[in-house]
């Protein structure tokens, strides 16, 4: 789940979710991102590699990887619970994916799984049992084996519903039951095929200590983690930092890290600033290492700095986008929908909100449900190419007549639809593009709780559903009718209200297909769907902008775009 | 018996304290006071300054630095700020006007009936004033919008309304000093009915209080509105406000100052001026200082 709403939740939290088992159709998108993560700094950043060299040692490249020190990072909400089993708000994401290992991880230069703490595994022809072999030797943190009976224990945990798991693929139905075939096998039974799980696998499922759990009870475990990673816990101060250090007996390192072994860092701290002109502020003093979400107009002004490095990780699953509401008139028409799309400028939304971006190919204009480089990604889907008489002619057809204050009209009502948004920038030129059209968009920024409350209480037309995810099945969270919010008590993010059997159907289908033509082309068919029909607002493509110290090497992120891979990463002197 | 408060030694009496007020214009009032007609002149009419649409969004002129054509220069949207300052000006006005209309009404009419009535009405309002005293004027503010939630027309209310209290309890002080002088009790002597007397004899000998107060009430609605603004809880976008200029420009003092340091300095001017020239129609009217 996205997580959107509730009481313990604050700011905004896109938790990456299943992804795709395979997947050779990645197109550009995402191959340019391994390498832009390597050459961003040189390449896009005005050339200023040379200066760089001589402002942080002209050895930086040369010298060996160099051990110790602490990484400050900045992340920009707070902390709450480190148990991966149940929880899967990004911050927390961010922190834990340090302590606990999954059992197989994705390559994103070949969109592969490669083993982690499993050496192998096997799918049924069924699709409906998964074996795996575990890597023997390894042990958590506290000192027990991470062995059948662990991830066994791990399964049943995060499918327990008295914990009401809040981890992502748990929504579904579809685990059976885990079985313990020697010390080192274990075998999941599916009660149906599931064709996100591997990639569930890949970053949802991380091993947390049985010994660990018990200890402390399920719901004390989020503050007294213990897992198998490349760093433990040793210190939490609320609201303010957390302080991981390295495992001196780490060695189940994946292959697609860059060396084996314990990690070179001696400590990580993740400092919580939520301002992000004070973590701004943090990096250009040296107080932090690394911030993200650093804001446009500070990546534009810091960019070239020879003091300073851009890492974009550019994100797969659902950009930034807006859901609109499809039970509330007016956006119920559907010409209504198709007009605000075909009415929005998004090149030049994206220059705009997002100039300083747009060289490192990120928060590039979005055309569809997913954005481009997420696997299955349809390009038949771009229909909404900027086009304001065809708008302006679906609004005239639909009975929408310009009024005297240049607003349509209809019966007496005028053309009025309420957008919100927690950030600033495209809701402000949505609006004035819109007006252009007639259309009255009556925008409000607010926090999260506040803006996913509105759109629940039918108080808004439209609200913003940013998922990173890199399996398609996220589309379920936001356009099965299953996920409508408040529905049977349900924390759905439908937060479209869409209730379209057909859309139903193909997203049903495309979960439980574990052919992957046949599943890439019903997600091709829910992408058409979705479009055609309006369902959705898509504006730009919402990645990972990261800044770091000229110090920091060889950070890199996941396939999602949004967690960092610490174990290789290392401090310049 | 209609005589006790006559017009005419009033009106002598007013242009008497004109003349000293106007002669009274030394120092910095002076020009505080040009200023504050000058913002009020900007905000009936916008276009003196301004030549550009303050909501038009140009792609062109993304934070343009001060320059002959935009003398303030342009936001991350590449809208004149001068521009936004002219109207916002028009828009904080005009909710301080109102938000002080609203608290000095209600403010004049239950600290006046109290202070009449007295008795135990007089000591059910006051202990309910007293509570909601005790929470500050911004807080007050903060949750009148948190019940009707964010908008420029709710905080019109929350700030009127969250002034209210304190300027009650001056009033029904002022009032109390009013209320057993003879020639109120000589109206009540002839049975002149409660209201009338609140009217003719009550009120007229308490508005230079209600008139300091406005003065000072006036500035605080300003800041107050600005504050709720600024954390998104006043004025919606597009409408350009100073507070909320302030709070959408925070995050580029690094990168684009203007865009912070130039509405906030208007702000800041206007505020001292309101404060300045409120301390002058203070000198003026309080008998103590005279």
């Amino acid at each position: 789940m996205r997580g959107r709403s509730g009481p313990a939740r604050t700011g905004e939290h896109e938790n990456n979710g299943p992804a795709q088992a395979g997947g050779r159709h990645r197109v550009s998108r995402r191959r340019f991102l391994t390498t832009a993560a390597v050459l961003g700094a040189g390449v896009a950043g005005r050339g200023a590699l040379s200066n760089r060299l001589g402002a942080t040692g002209n050895r930086v490249f040369a010298i060996t990887p160099r051990t110790g020190g602490a990484l400050v990072y900045a992340v920009d909400q707070p902390i709450t619970k480190l148990d991966p089993n149940l929880d899967a708000h990004r911050v927390n994401e961010i922190v834990f994916y340090q302590i606990f290992d999954p059992l197989i991880v994705r390559d994103k230069s070949d969109n592969k799984f490669k083993p982690w703490l499993a050496r192998s595994w096997d799918v049924s022809a069924d699709g409906r049992t998964y074996t795996f072999r575990l890597r023997p030797g390894v042990t958590f943190h506290d000192g027990t084996p991470v062995n059948a009976e662990a991830v066994k224990f791990n399964f049943d945990r995060v499918h327990n519903p008295a914990l009401a798991s809040q981890a992502t693929p748990t929504a579904v139905g579809f685990y059976d039951s885990s079985e313990v075939v020697d010390p080192l096998t274990v075998r999941v039974h599916l009660k149906s095929p599931w064709g996100p799980f591997l990639d569930a696998l890949s970053f949802s499922y991380r091993m947390v200590s049985p010994a660990g759990v018990r200890k402390v009870g399920d719901k004390d475990f989020g503050r007294h983690p213990v897992g198998s990673g490349p760093f433990r816990l040793v210190e939490w101060v609320e609201n303010q930092q957390v302080v991981l250090e390295r495992n001196p007996n780490y060695a189940s390192t994946p292959s697609i890290f860059s060396r084996t072994g314990q990690a070179l860092l001696d400590r990580v701290v993740f400092r919580m600033i939520p301002e992000p002109a004070t973590r701004v502020a943090a990096l250009e003093s040296g107080e932090v290492h690394v911030i993200t979400a650093t804001p446009a107009q500070d990546f534009r002004r810091l960019n070239g700095d020879p003091r300073f490095k851009p890492v974009i990780g550019r994100s797969p699953g659902m950009g930034w986008c807006w859901a609109i509401n499809v039970t509330k008139p007016p956006t119920d028409e559907v010409a209504v929908r198709q007009a605000i799309n075909y009415g929005i400028d998004r090149p030049a939304i994206a220059s705009i909100v997002y100039g300083a971006y747009q060289s490192y190919h990120a928060f590039e204009p979005a055309y569809g449900a997913l954005v481009p480089g997420t696997w299955s990604y349809d390009k038949q889907s771009e229909i909404y190419h900027y086009d304001p008489a065809k708008a302006k002619d679906l609004l005239d057809r639909a009975g929408w007549k310009v009024g005297p204050d240049g607003i349509r009209q209809k019966n007496g009502k005028r053309l009025e639809i309420v957008l919100n948004s927690w950030e600033h920038g495209i809701p402000e030129v949505l609006q004035s593009q819109l007006r252009a059209i007639g259309v009255d968009l009556k925008v409000g920024v607010r926090d999260t709780s506040s803006v996913n409350a509105a759109q629940e209480k039918q108080d808004s037309h439209m609200s913003p559903i940013p998922a990173a995810r890199t399996d398609p099945d996220i589309l379920s969270d936001s356009f099965h009718s299953r996920n409508i919010p408040g529905l049977s008590g349900g924390t759905g993010d439908n937060y479209d209200f869409v209730k379209d059997p057909v859309l139903d159907r193909l997203l049903d289908d495309g979960a439980a297909e574990v052919n992957l033509t046949k599943r890439e082309n019903l997600y091709k068919l829910a992408q058409r769907r979705i479009m055609a029909m309006a369902y959705l607002l898509p504006v730009t493509t919402r990645d990972n902008a990261t800044l770091m110290s000229a110090k920091v090497q060889d950070l890199r992120f996941d396939a999602v775009g949004f967690f960092p891979w610490l174990h290789d990463a290392w401090l310049a002197r | 018996m209609e005589s006790t408060v006559s017009r005419r030694p009033d009106r002598t009496l007013g242009r008497r304290r004109v003349r000293r007020f106007v002669g009274r214009f030394r120092g910095v009032s002076g020009p505080a006071a040009m200023f504050i007609l000058v913002v009020a002149a900007v905000a009936v009419c916008p276009r003196l300054v301004s030549a550009y649409d303050p909501t038009l969004i140009q792609g062109s002129l993304i934070l343009a630095p001060p320059g002959l054509s935009h003398p303030f220069g342009t936001d991350e949207y590449g809208r004149d700020v001068l521009s936004r300052v002219a109207y916002g000006a028009r828009t904080s006005l005009r909710f301080a006007l109102f938000a002080t209309s609203i608290s000095i009404a209600a403010s004049a009419i239950v600290g006046a009936f109290a202070a009449y009535y007295g008795g135990r009405f007089d000591r059910l309002v006051m202990r309910l004033v007293d509570v909601l005293m005790a929470f500050p004027g911004i807080l007050l503010a903060l949750i009148v919008v948190a019940l009707l939630g964010p908008g420029l027309g709710q905080a019109t209310i929350a700030v009127g309304f969250g002034q209210a209290p304190t300027f009650a309890r001056v009033v029904r002080s002022s009032a109390l000093g009013v209320r057993h002088r003879l020639y109120v009790e000589a109206a009540e002597a002839v049975g002149v009915p409660g209201y009338r007397i609140l009217w003719r004899h009550l009120f007229p000998n308490i508005r230079h209080t209600v008139l300091v107060l406005a003065t000072l009430g006036f500035a605080e609605a300003i800041l107050i509105g600005a504050s709720l603004s600024f954390l998104g809880l006043g004025a919606q976008p597009p409408t350009p406000e100073w507070g909320a200029m302030l709070g959408e420009a925070r995050g580029y003092l690094a990168s684009a100052w203007w865009t912070a340091a130039l509405p906030g300095s208007v702000l800041a001017a206007t505020l001292l001026s309101l404060n300045i020239v409120g301390d002058q129609v203070r000198d003026l009217l309080d008998p103590r200082l005279r």
